[in-house]
This record gives structure tokens, sequence and C-alpha cells, in this order.
């Protein structure tokens, strides 16, 4: 509490110093471009070293004399001198130019890249590929260096593992912060996934699936510890700052656009992709050896697994958007619907978005009101896509091994029911529902006062609220082995809920000022955030054999006493933060300095207030040159940030009751304290030819030390069999190097071509670490207690721990690495940590997009490289000795493999990532006003557009990008793939329209 | 205007100072547990860990009978390959990842730990002897399975590591309270095997005495010298005992009644887990006896997996005994015919349906013939299913719902001991007159008192009741080679590794060698 009234004095002071710089004859007004206000643009009185930049709305306040000239520069854009001539109101609208001069909005302010002191990128709404993306973290994808965006799976809205410079923690927990329009949001899923009922647990959709991909205007991303560090204990793993669009400023007419698009999705094959057998294959390679009382030879029936579970879908995607400015008011409004279906049967995503901005300005906008609330509605249908199926599988696993030879169906329309661990696809895909709503309501107040024109206060507060109801049912017809109740009292039925409600209240003063040729930017601030989180769930088993509708009529369980079980949960979470910042430019030389002392609950009472310090440093050795160098700026920083990232409860001994006991669940740590992530990094900004290319380099080094882990009962014991959180000896390093390059191969007045490409390497290594954990549990036939990677001192995070698969003997029997180093059988056979892991050494992004007259057309393309994917789809259902019982690929089939070799977890399975993916290209035409003008249509542009076009890999499952959760014991896995959901292939046809 | 906005300034920076929280972490869906009263425990609780160890196949009998010499888990095609955690535990190269080991220790330390709970309730005193003997019982466990037991002074404070005891000091603590369970405890009452009880005190202290050169000697040390003092202290619990051999019934009967559903009534049950249907007091589970090895397409149905070893099976040959004719490695009944079929405890060859008369096919259409022959992988397309002798200790009945108690100490082992103690010099004890009361119980006549004969008969009677690896080690031919393991193991195997998750807690050390 000390430390917070020595802020509170210098928050006071901060105040009084500002009040006694108000004085008269100011100067106001706004900067804009062509889009709209511009944020962060600078304003100096020529010859003078004051000057101020200009506000979230553009706005800006000056002191200056009737017949001062105001530089309004915002390099990039073409800079503006305008002279005052006794006006108090001047409006300024700039032309851009260059890439080193967009704005990027950063936590509490904004800057532009040539005067940035840290590591940012920004994409803006013009450079997105997706036309209607499930979720923001999507557009990232091979656009920032140093970003790795994988999806889990291809399902629509599926978990997106979003990695800004690496994985800096070895327990979950390795996202990035989000801040929308200021509020950062609360770690943790906000749908709840799937508990193992049936055929496995199913993860949960994407947190970030809520926000509408129209209604974003860009989406930064704080990469390094100067610009993260003002978010103290959660900037550890970067942060990503998302801005929405807002209104037009200035008395305007009201502005209606529609952006309407179709779309078909189909299964997106690799280029390497190895399916199993079509029909005359299975049948062709069938041994000669089987029972002479096999029926598998004589079965005459057919079946295709992609026509039974997959399907054409179907999306479409409508936005309208009505934007309105008043002389003190502008407001947008816009409201979206994107209804995707998914390409298995039965699932997809119906999304709703309402998003509504304004801002108010008071007293000759010296009060300036805003408001923006984002409102979605979100219908998710899943189906048995879950990521631990055994041997009996899950939809994709039953759909896969089910005979080509056999129909799904009999003559008189009823299943054809074989087994009950042999199952019917079809019967499973129509026996089985899940649908999942979740809305969400984001919404802040944001009120920002101009104290003098070199003070201005502003606070926020906001609300995010949302709640989510997951239904699933499992019809009693279909038999399931072991998901019985008892006897034949079969059907199971799940409802989650989950409800969050999170608060951000804060509070900054920000002052500028020019003393003695030094450009003074001071923020302090205070934020106070509070995270609520409950749910429950009810799950029912063992229902009248007829009865079809199971999660409306609950009370059809047989026996009452027996068929439901119950939970519930509820925790909250609160921070409190203090931060200041200081940012000084003086001449070509730039500084950052960060401080923020951030207390959380989570913590052990000794150590509640963590702090965190940043110093970011640059130097312009060239500036504004002609010829081949016209920018040149070297930067670097240093800093520390921290992640809390890690379940409520955990600091603090709990304990809870069940069946008519009480247990302990957590065992309390009260010195439990921060994750520390201490980073350095150096960089250079450059522009040159020019100003043709623009880019940037990077090398940065991170370490996390005092690693939060849960250590596993049996470090605690003697003990109850719970876990406790402790800080870990060991550190966790990231080491990596950052390219970033935008060049203008063309530009003249009929034809533009941009090409942006960036790449990144980065290693990783865990150090003088005392634990050998295992994760990446693998499941399946004869796969009990498998796992397939560990985390362990001296190596990199998810290193690959298994047998070394050496070839076939002559009798077919694999052969491994033995401890000697020779290759022997499996009985003798040594496992090691092998010198292969799952996370991407290299990650390249390459766009490019051709704009000549009416007609645009851009592309882009990623890749990862240096890793290894774990083929657990493989191990579990694709070795020899599964056929012919089960389908399986024709290269397993006619392998030299014997039918009787085990399918031993080993390094057969493990196959190189590599892949390069075309992931978007887009075609577009700009019709003007020449088609619909009759109508009232401004402006029309159609285009079409496909997603995932081709993926060129080596890999022969669904697809190289791959992250199913294999997590163990609650530590994540990476790159494991085990019967997902296949990844679509969509094209898009879309039309625009401003009326 | 100024004042408007020193107002709406002032109303926020009080709004922040009231805001202001002390950061209180609340557990609102639970409580904070004050000392021990929020973890609620009894004696049921801490027999619920000594179930959870012996009624796993995977921990009672895959720790302590398949890196003996008795059994292993050949894999078979696509089943059974467990990441080889079967072939390692057999071969002896298994690690700190080894999930039966881990579960083993959590299970036998949460014991330990719930026990404290019920010792510490005042309100409990009628269960503190039962709760000592059964933290003894886990002690003895830990010390023989993974040397060191991590404790407590005051073991409700979580927040602080475990301190360690060595081997030594934890067998120190083991006999002081095996002691003082049985002064305490009451005279063991037939029918009432599962109460813990003054013979199952002597029987576990017995043991420890038995056990202490290796408990207490030179870690890494391969030969022992048992100390005579020692030998008849065992021979003196074990001569104090109430509990008899069930009578001499020279067909097996007796023998079998021990495995068979009701016997609980069996005088020869020191401690045992109680299993009833329906009954509240049931914690007993020996289904998996049947299940493990039984074939998917016998009856009743199994898994398919462990087999008994040949060079162990031919123990029931010895001293011209013919094969077959040492009932306890083959009972059959006409009631056994007709519910499964077979004949029970070691199956062999040809299996059948019940009645007797139909063959068993394996699911590739082949006739169901367990062979003696097996490889820890089996790549033999005809033997995958049907490789390896399974075995059936406890009778099977009720196939889903057994009702035999789960034998934890029984009298013959007691019988056994004695021998044993008075060959290494024990004085009061008859070697041969032990030796010769559980051969003549089955039948089967005296033989010449050796150690090698006691170990070989302790081979025949207590087979796959979990005490191969510790009789292994005492004779000292635990690391030796056996048939699916040609050389001679490191010492260090004389201990399990304690597992990984154990290591994070900084005052614990990994067992030397791993």
């Amino acid at each position: 509490m000390k430390n917070q009234r020595t802020f509170f004095s210098f928050f006071l002071t901060l105040c009084i110093v500002g009040l006694s710089y108000a004085q008269s004859s100011a100067v106001s007004g706004t900067v804009s471009d062509a889009d709209g206000p511009l944020p962060g643009a600078t304003v100096v009185v020529k010859g003078t070293n004051t000057g101020v930049t200009t506000d979230f709305d553009g706005n800006f306040s000056i002191q200056a004399a009737g017949d001062d000239i105001l530089v309004v520069s915002y390099v990039g854009f073409e800079s503006q001198q305008v002279g005052v001539s006794n006006q108090t109101n001047i409006s300024v609208v700039l032309s851009s130019s260059n890439e080193l001069d967009e704005v990027i909005i950063t936590g509490y302010g904004s800057v532009t890249k040539r005067d940035a002191t840290g590591a940012i990128d920004a994409i803006s709404a013009a450079s997105f590929d997706q036309v209607s993306s499930d979720s923001p973290a999507q557009l990232l994808r091979g656009k920032v260096a140093g970003v790795q965006i994988t999806s889990a799976t291809g399902e629509p809205g599926a978990g997106v593992a979003i990695r800004v410079r690496g994985n800096s923690s070895i327990r979950s927990g390795n996202e990035p912060l989000i801040v929308v329009d200021g509020v950062p949001l609360a770690g943790g899923n906000t749908s709840p996934g799937l508990g193992d009922e049936i055929l496995g647990t199913g993860s949960p959709k994407n947190p970030l699936n809520f926000i509408n991909q129209n209604d974003i205007e860009s989406i930064s991303v704080l990469k390094d510890a100067s610009s993260t560090a003002i978010y103290g204990s959660r900037g550890a793993n970067g942060v990503i700052v998302i801005t929405t669009k807002k209104g037009v400023s200035g008395a305007s007419e009201p502005q209606l656009s529609y952006s309407g698009s179709l779309s078909s999705s189909a299964f997106a094959q690799n280029s390497s992709f190895q399916d199993v057998m079509s029909k005359s294959e299975f049948q062709s390679n069938i041994p000669s050896d089987l029972p002479a009382d096999s029926p598998i030879p004589g079965e005459s029936g057919s079946y295709n697994w992609q026509d039974t579970v997959l399907r054409n879908a179907f999306s479409q995607s409508h936005d309208i958007t009505l934007t309105t400015g008043g002389e003190n008011s502008s407001t947008r409004l816009s409201v979206g619907a994107n209804l995707q279906e998914g390409i298995i049967n039965k699932t997809g995503m119906d999304k709703y978005n309402v998003s509504l901005y304004n801002s108010y300005k008071l007293f000759d906008g010296d009060v300036n009101l805003q408001t923006r609330v984002l409102y979605s509605d979100i219908d998710d249908l899943s189906h048995l896509t879950t990521n631990s199926a055994g041997y009996i599988g899950n939809l994709i696993g039953a759909a896969l091994y089910w005979r080509p030879s056999l129909n799904t169906t009999n003559t008189d329309g009823s299943y054809n029911v074989i087994s009950a661990n042999y199952l019917n696809p079809k019967q499973l895909l129509d026996s089985y529902d899940d649908s999942t709503n979740t809305k969400r309501l984001l919404a802040n107040f944001n009120v920002s006062v101009n104290l003098s024109d070199k003070l201005t206060f502003r606070t926020i507060f906001g609300v995010d609220r949302s709640t989510s109801t997951r239904e699933a049912q499992l019809l009693p017809s279909i038999d399931i082995l072991d998901t019985a109740q008892s006897g034949d009292n079969r059907g199971q039925a799940s409802v989650y809920n989950d409800q969050r409600f999170n608060k951000t209240f804060e509070n900054t003063l920000n002052y500028v000022d020019s003393v003695n040729g030094v450009d003074i930017d001071l923020l302090a601030g205070f934020s106070y955030y509070s995270y609520l989180s409950e749910g429950s769930n009810l799950q029912a088993k063992g229902f009248n054999a007829d009865q079809v509708d199971l999660i409306n009529n609950l009370g059809g369980v047989v026996d009452v006493n027996t068929g439901y079980s119950i939970s519930s949960y509820k925790n909250e979470t609160e921070l409190q933060s203090f931060f200041v910042r200081a940012g000084l430019t003086y001449d070509k030389f730039l500084a950052t300095l960060t401080y923020r002392l951030d207390g959380s609950s989570k913590f052990g009472e000794d150590n509640r207030y963590g702090s965190f310090p940043a110093v970011g440093l640059g130097y312009k050795f060239i500036e504004n040159q002609a010829g081949s160098i016209n920018n040149l700026k070297l930067r670097g920083s240093w800093g520390i940030t921290g992640n809390q990232e890690f379940a409520v409860n955990s600091a603090i001994s709990k304990s809870r009751y069940s069946n008519g006991s009480v247990s302990i669940v957590t065992n309390a740590n009260p010195d439990l304290e921060w994750e520390t992530t201490t980073s350095l990094g150096v960089g250079v900004d450059f522009e040159i030819l020019d100003g043709k290319a623009t880019g940037s380099l990077d090398y940065f080094q991170r370490s996390t030390e005092n690693l939060l882990f849960p250590v596993p009962e049996a470090a605690t014991k003697p003990g109850p069999a719970s876990p406790r959180f402790v800080n870990l000896d060991g550190e966790l390093v990231n080491t990596g190097i950052e390219v970033g390059l935008n060049y203008s191969l063309m530009d003249s007045d009929n034809m533009t071509w941009d090409v942006s490409a960036n790449a990144s390497l980065i290693s990783n290594e865990i150090r003088n670490f005392p634990g050998f954990i295992p994760t990446g549990e693998l499941h399946g036939q004869g796969l009990s207690s498998a796992y397939s990677q560990v985390l362990s001192n001296n190596n990199p995070l998810y290193s690959y721990y298994m047998f070394d698969f050496r070839g076939y003997d002559a009798n077919g029997a694999s052969t491994y690495t033995q401890a000697d180093g020779s290759v022997g059988p499996l009985a003798t056979a040594s496992k090691d940590v092998l010198d292969k892991q799952a996370l991407p050494t290299m990650n390249l992004g390459l766009s490019t997009s051709v704009a000549m007259g009416d007609w645009s057309i851009s592309t882009s393309l990623y890749g990862s490289f240096g890793h290894y994917v774990y083929n657990n789809t493989n191990n579990a259902y694709f070795f020899k000795g599964a056929y012919p019982v089960r389908n399986i690929p024709v290269e397993s089939a006619v392998s030299a493999q014997a039918s009787s070799d085990p399918n031993s977890p080993s390094t057969k399975y493990l196959e190189k990532g590599d892949f390069i993916r075309l992931s978007n290209l887009r075609v577009g035409y700009d019709l003007g006003d020449s088609l619909l003008d009759s109508i009232g249509v401004e402006n029309t542009y159609i285009y079409v557009n496909g997603d995932n076009l081709a993926t060129f890999t080596d890999y022969t499952g669904f697809d190289p990008e791959v992250n199913v959760d294999k997590a163990m014991n609650g530590v994540p896995s990476t790159g494991i793939d085990y019967l997902p959901y296949p990844r679509a292939r969509t094209f898009t046809l879309g039309v625009n329209l401003t009326f | 205007m100024k004042n408007l906005i020193n107002y709406i300034t002032t109303i926020i920076v009080t709004l922040s100072i009231v805001s202001c929280t002390d950061l209180e972490e609340q557990a609102l869906d639970g409580v904070v547990p004050t000392g021990s009263g929020s973890a609620s425990a009894d004696l049921r609780g801490v027999l619920n860990e000594v179930a959870a160890f012996h009624n796993e196949w995977a921990r009672h009998l895959g720790i302590q009978e398949m890196p003996g010499d008795a059994m292993a888990g050949p894999t078979r095609g696509g089943d059974w390959d467990d990441n080889a955690v079967l072939r390692q535990m057999h071969t002896h190269t298994l690690g700190s990842d080894h999930p039966w080991t881990a579960g083993s220790y959590n299970i036998f330390m949460t014991g330990i730990y719930k026990a404290d709970l019920v010792l510490s309730d005042s309100g409990q005193s009628a269960d503190h002897a039962a709760a000592k003997f059964m933290k003894a019982y886990f002690y003895y466990q830990m010390i023989d399975k993974f040397g060191v037991v991590p404790y407590r002074a005051d073991y409700t404070d979580m927040t602080q590591d475990a301190s360690v005891y060595s081997r030594s000091e934890a067998f120190a603590e083991a006999v002081t309270m095996a002691t003082d369970a049985l002064s305490n405890l009451p005279e063991k009452v037939d029918g009432q095997a599962d109460k813990p009880n003054k013979d199952a005190a002597r029987m576990l202290l017995a043991k420890l005495h038995m056990n202490r050169a290796v408990f207490t000697g030179e870690p890494g040390a391969t030969t022992f010298t048992f100390d005579a003092a020692d030998m008849t202290a065992a021979i003196d619990y074990i001569d104090d005992m109430v509990s008899t051999l069930k009578e001499d019934d020279s067909d097996g009967t007796s023998y079998w009644f021990n495995f068979d559903k009701d016997n609980d009534q069996s005088s020869e049950l020191i401690w045992a887990l109680k299993q009833e249907q329906g009954a509240d007091d049931s914690v007993g589970g020996t289904s998996y006896h049947w299940r493990m090895g039984q074939h998917y397409n016998q009856t009743p149905d199994g898994w398919n997996g462990p087999v008994m070893l040949g060079e162990y099976y031919d123990y029931f040959q010895e001293n011209g005994v013919a094969e077959g004719s040492d009932p306890r490695a083959t009972w059959s009944t006409d009631e056994l015919t007709a519910t499964t079929g077979n004949s029970i405890g070691v199956q062999r060859g040809q299996i059948y349906k019940p009645g007797g008369t139909d063959k068993v096919k394996d699911r590739n259409g082949l006739d169901l013939v367990f062979s003696k022959d097996v490889p820890l992988v089996v790549t033999d397309k005809a033997a995958i299913e049907s490789a390896g002798y399974r075995i059936i200790k406890y009778v099977p009945h009720n196939f889903n719902e057994p009702e035999s108690d789960m034998i934890i100490f029984r009298y013959a082992d007691a019988l056994l001991l004695r021998a044993e103690a008075a060959l290494r010099g024990g004085t009061g004890g008859d070697a041969q007159a032990d030796l010769d009361a559980v051969r003549a119980r089955v039948g089967l006549g005296s033989i010449t008192t050796s150690l090698d004969n006691v170990y070989a008969e302790r081979a025949r009677e207590l087979w796959f009741e979990g005490h191969r690896r510790n009789d292994m080690i005492r004779w000292g031919t635990f690391l030796s080679a056996k048939e699916l393991k040609s050389a001679e193991s490191d010492p260090k195997y004389l201990l399990f590794p304690l597992p990984a998750d154990a290591l994070l807690n900084p005052n614990i050390d990994q067992n030397p060698g791993y």
C-alpha cells in the first residue's frame, strides 16, 4: 500500500504541474488522412520546439501565435505547413507516403515506426487477407515477423495458438495479452470444452471469435519489453492491440455501406496427403492369410469417408455499416451476420455482430466522450472431432477405419451395425449433436479531458460479459463400448455453462511538452481489473432406448440415482496497477522509459506486487535523406515483463466438498511470485532506395525465470492428491532474428505493385531445469501411457522422446536404435530425447498486391520450417496389423511392415512439418458508380477470393499446420496431429457497396 | 468550465482510490482450509489407498511380480505396446517416467498423509491403532520399492518442501509404528481379516525384520548378511500369531478356498481387502486376476495381456512332481468347467468355451492354444494372441461382481518366512515342519530344508501374490539373467527410480544410478 500512496502523490503532482501550464491562445484542430482521423500525427510550431501529437481522434491543441506556421508532420505522409492566420480551428488532411510513418496504436498511445524505440508492427484492414476470418488472430498469419499463428485444427472457430517471439512459459499461458480498444481482455476461454464423456475430450473455441473482422481497423503487435512493459505482469508473451473502426469526424453526410459474400468450402488435401484406400485398393491388397471364415474379402458394399462425413460447405456473410458525423460527434454502427458451414456435416459457426462507436465532444473539445460497444452472438455446431479418442475412434477415426466395402446403411434404411468398438461413421454422425451458444458484450466508455493544452486526463471503464452454453447429446440408439450407464441404458447428454464478467477501470494522465529541445511525452496511470469466472455442468447418462431429444428432456434417465453428475465453479482475479512512461526525443535521439507496478490476487500474500521496468533507446543515424539509404534508425531495448496466466486460487490452499467429504484441491504457496521474462533486443528500422523499400531487422533474447509450474502431487508428498504452484528453478531462453521488408516494385499512376515479406528464426532451450516433464499424450490402440514430448534440461521445449525407428528387417519387424547405438529389435530398443522438436525454427510470410486501373490482385503465402509433427493418427490407426479389419492408406498396406509388427511410438510416425501455403489470392474489380448508380450506390467493388489454395509439404496427414491439444497433466503439447477436423479450401465471391 | 473539469477529475481520482483493493484472494467455490480441519479423512480413506495399490494389476503385480522371473507382458501386434512400460519393467530398463512406479509412489505417500489426518483427530482415537498400522505398511512399501520416505514434521504445513528419511531412518520409524500398533490392535478374529489386527502387525514386523539386511544395507549391495537377532524376532512374531493354516486337504480344495468366493472365512487370511457386493465397507477388487491374462474370446473375457513365464512354471515340476500334479498350479472343478470351460491356476494348451468341449478361437480364427514359449514382442502372427501361459489366481465367480477378498497377508507366507528365518540363523523355528506343513496341505511330500527349497516353495505357494520381487532381492537373484533378460542388471534396479515429478522437491535426490 505504500507504493500505492507514492503513486498517487505522483499522480496528483502531475495534475498540479499540468494545470500550472494552462495558458491562453490555443489553436486546436484535426489531422486526418483520406480514411479518417490520424491519431499520433505531430504538430509543431515552425521554428520552435513546441509540438504536440494528435489524440485518438486526430485532434490537437497547441499554443501558437496568430502569425505562426504549424508543421504537421506525419512523416511518411507528406508533411504540410499551415499558417495559423488567427484561426482557432484548423483542419489538415495529409496524404500517406510510406510504412515508416504509419501510426501504430500501442499501449496507452500511439507511435510511428519512425519514432518507435520498441519492436512493433501493425497491419491495417487494407492488408487483411481473409474475407471474413473466424477471429482476428488469423488476420495476422504470415503478416508479422516473429508472430506465429497456428490453428489447432480446420474446424470453424477452432482455437488458435498465437506466439509472439516464441513460447515463454513451460506450462500453458503462452498467449499474448489482447487489448481491444484499450481494454485488456482476460486470458482463457469464453466457451466450454467437452469433458471426456463419450469419445475423448473436446477443445473450446477461440475466445477471440467474438470480434467481427469488418469492425477492425488495425491490429498492432508489440513484441519487445520496451513496448509491452507498460502492461507489466501480462506483457511477457507480447501484446496484441486491436483497434476497431470509428465514425467519420467532422460534419458529413451519413454513409451507408454493405459488404456481402458467398463462399464454398471443401476439404483441402495437401500435396502429400495419404488418404485411406478406395474400395478397389482395399480389396486388391487383402492379405492371403486371413481365416477362411473371414467375411472381409466377400464384402460388396461401398463407402467413401469423404462422401459420408464431409460436404461442400456453403457460407455467407453480410455486413451493413452506417457512419455519420456531426460538428461534435461521430458515430459508426455496424451489423454483421456470418453464417459459416463446416466441411464436416452438422458443424459450423453462425456469428451475429453488432458494433457501435460514438464519440461526442463537449466544452469546445476539451472533453471527449467515446463509447464503444461490441456485441456478438455465436452459435457453434460441433461434432466428435475430439482430441483423445482411443481405439474406438472419434468421428474422423470411425470415418477413416470403416471398410470401403461395407455399406453404412442396410437396404431397409437401418444402420449397418458391426460392433460397439467398430463404429458406423454414418450412425455416429447422425447420433450426436453438439451446439454452443456464446454471447459476449464488450463495452467501454472512454472520457478524455484536456486539462490544459499539454495535459490530458483519460479514464476508461469497460465491461466484458460473456455467457456460453454448450449442449451435447449422444442418442441411446448407438452402442459405443464402455459408454452405457449400466446394462443397455445408453445415451448421454451434457450441458455446460460458462460465464465471465470482467471489469476494467483505468485512469491516465498524459503530459506532452517540449523543453530545451527535448520533446517530452509523460504518461502516468492507474488500472484496476476484475475477472470473474463461473460455470457449471450437468451430465446425464442412461436414457430410455427410444428417447431422441435428450437435452430437452434430461429427466429421461432410467436410473436417477446414478444417472446424473453435476459440478460447478467460480473464481475471481483482481489486478491493480500503477504505471508511468516517459518518452523523450532529442534531435535524433529517442528514449522510452517504462515502469509498471502490478498487483494480482493470484499471487502469494508475500509477493502480491511485482515491478516491471523497461528502457527503449533509439538513434536516427540517417533521417530523410535522398539516395540509397533514406532513413536508418538503430534501437535497443531491455525490460522485464511478467506472466500471470495460470489457474486462479493457486497461491492459496483450497478445499472442496465432494460426496460428503472435503479434501484439499490446491496447496498454498504464500511465496508464489511472478514469472519474469527479461528481454533484450536490438533492431534497425530503415527506408532505402529512394523510399521504395522500408523494413526492420531485429535480434532478441528473452529469458524467462521463476518458472511458474503446478508441481504434481509427487513433489509435495506426503500430502493430498493435489498439485502446488511453485516458481521452479531454471530458465527458458528464446533467441531469434526477425526481418520484415516492404518493397514498392512499381508505383505509377496506372499501376502499383507492392511486396512485403517477413521471416523469423527462433530457437529456444530450457536451462538449469530440475524437471523431466512429459507431455504430448498419445492415444489409440496399444498406446496406453504413451507420450511423445518432454520438457527437460538443455533441450528445446517439446523435444520428442521416443524410439528411433531404423527401418524394417527382413521379416518386416521394425528395428530401432539400441542403447549402444546399434540397430536392433523393439524388445531392447532404447529411448532418448531426440534432437527434433515441435516448434518451427523458421517462419516466413510473403504478400504481394498489384493494382492496375480498376483491377487489383493480391496474394499471400506463409510457411513454417524446422519442426516435426507427430502423426498420432498414423501411429494409432495406420499400421499394417490394423488392416484389413480397418481401412488404412495404401502406403501402409503395402509397406514392408509385417502385420504382426507392433505400432510402438517412434520416429516412424514423426514427420517433418515444413510447409508453404498459398493462403490467399484475391482478384477485385472496382466498378465505381457506373453499375448501380440508379439505385443510389456510389461505389461497387466486386471480388473473387480463394483461401488456403495450396499447401506444399511432405507431411502425409491432413495438414501440417496442426496443434491438437494433447496436454498431459495440464502441460501443453505442440504439433501433434490426431484425428483432427480437416482444413477447408474456400472460394468466395463478394461485393462491397457504398451508398 | 475549469471548475467542472477539476470537479470531474476529483471524482475520478477519488474513485480510483476507492477502487483500490487489497487483492486478498478468495476461494469462491471452496473453503480455505485451516490446519487439517478442511480435509476429512477416516480409516476408510486410508484403507482406500491400500486398495488403490492392491486392486490394480499394474501396481500390485506390475511392480511386484513383473520385475521378477514370474510375469511378463508381451507386446502382441497392435496391442500391449503401451509405451514399452511392460518390457521396461521386466527387463530392468525402466526410468523415472514409469507410470506404475510413479502411481504407486503417490498412493503410498497419500496413504501416509491420510493416516496422519486420522492420527491427529482425537475424535477418531478408536481407529488410531489401525491407522498407525497402515501408515507403517505404507512405510514398508516405500522402503521396499523406493528406499526413502519424504516426511513433514508438521504434516499439515504444505507450504514447506518435505524432508526425507533415509532408508535406515524410515526403517526405524516403520518398526516403531508397527510395534506401537501391535500393542493397541485387537487380536484377529477369523472371518474378520479385513480389520487390521495383531497378526497383521506381527506379519508386518516379521517382514521388516526379515528384510532388515536389505533395507538398511549399503546402497547398491547385492548380497546381504542377515542378523540372527532379526531372524529370531521374525520367528517370535510368527509364533505369536493366532492364524492357522487351513486344514490339510490334499486335493487343493483348502488352498483354493483362500481365493474363492467365501475366502473371508479362511483362518489363513491375516489381512485382506473385503470384497462384498453392496457392502459399504467393501474395498477389494480381484477381478483383474482373471481379466488381465484371459483372451478376449474366453469366459470370463479378458484383456489378453500378461503371462506366467515358462521358467517360473517349471517350479511346479520340481522334486519329481509330475506336471499337473501340484494342485496349486492347476485347479479344476465341474462348476468351473461349466461356467468357464477351463481349469484355473496356470492356463495352458487349448482353451475351451463354457462346458469344456467347444474350442475357443482367437480373433484371427485360429484355435486358442496358450503356449509356454513367449517372447517380449510376439512377432509370429499365428502366436500373437496365444503366446504365453495365463494365470487365474482368484476363482472366477459372478464375473462382474466377484466377492472374494483381496489377500495382502496370509498364513502360508508366514510359515515360509519362519522356515527361511530359521535357515538364516534364527532360533526357535523348525524349518522342516513349516515347509512340510505347506506342502502337505496340497498333498505333496516332504523335501529337504534349504534356502533354495524355501525359495522355490515360495514360488509355488505364493505365485502372483506380490511377493516375488521382494523374495528375489533377499535371495540375491533379482538382478540375474532370466528367461527374457539375457544379462545381469545394474544393481541400481534393486530400488525403483523415484518418479521424476518427486524430484521437483529440491530435498529429494534421485536414487543412485538413475
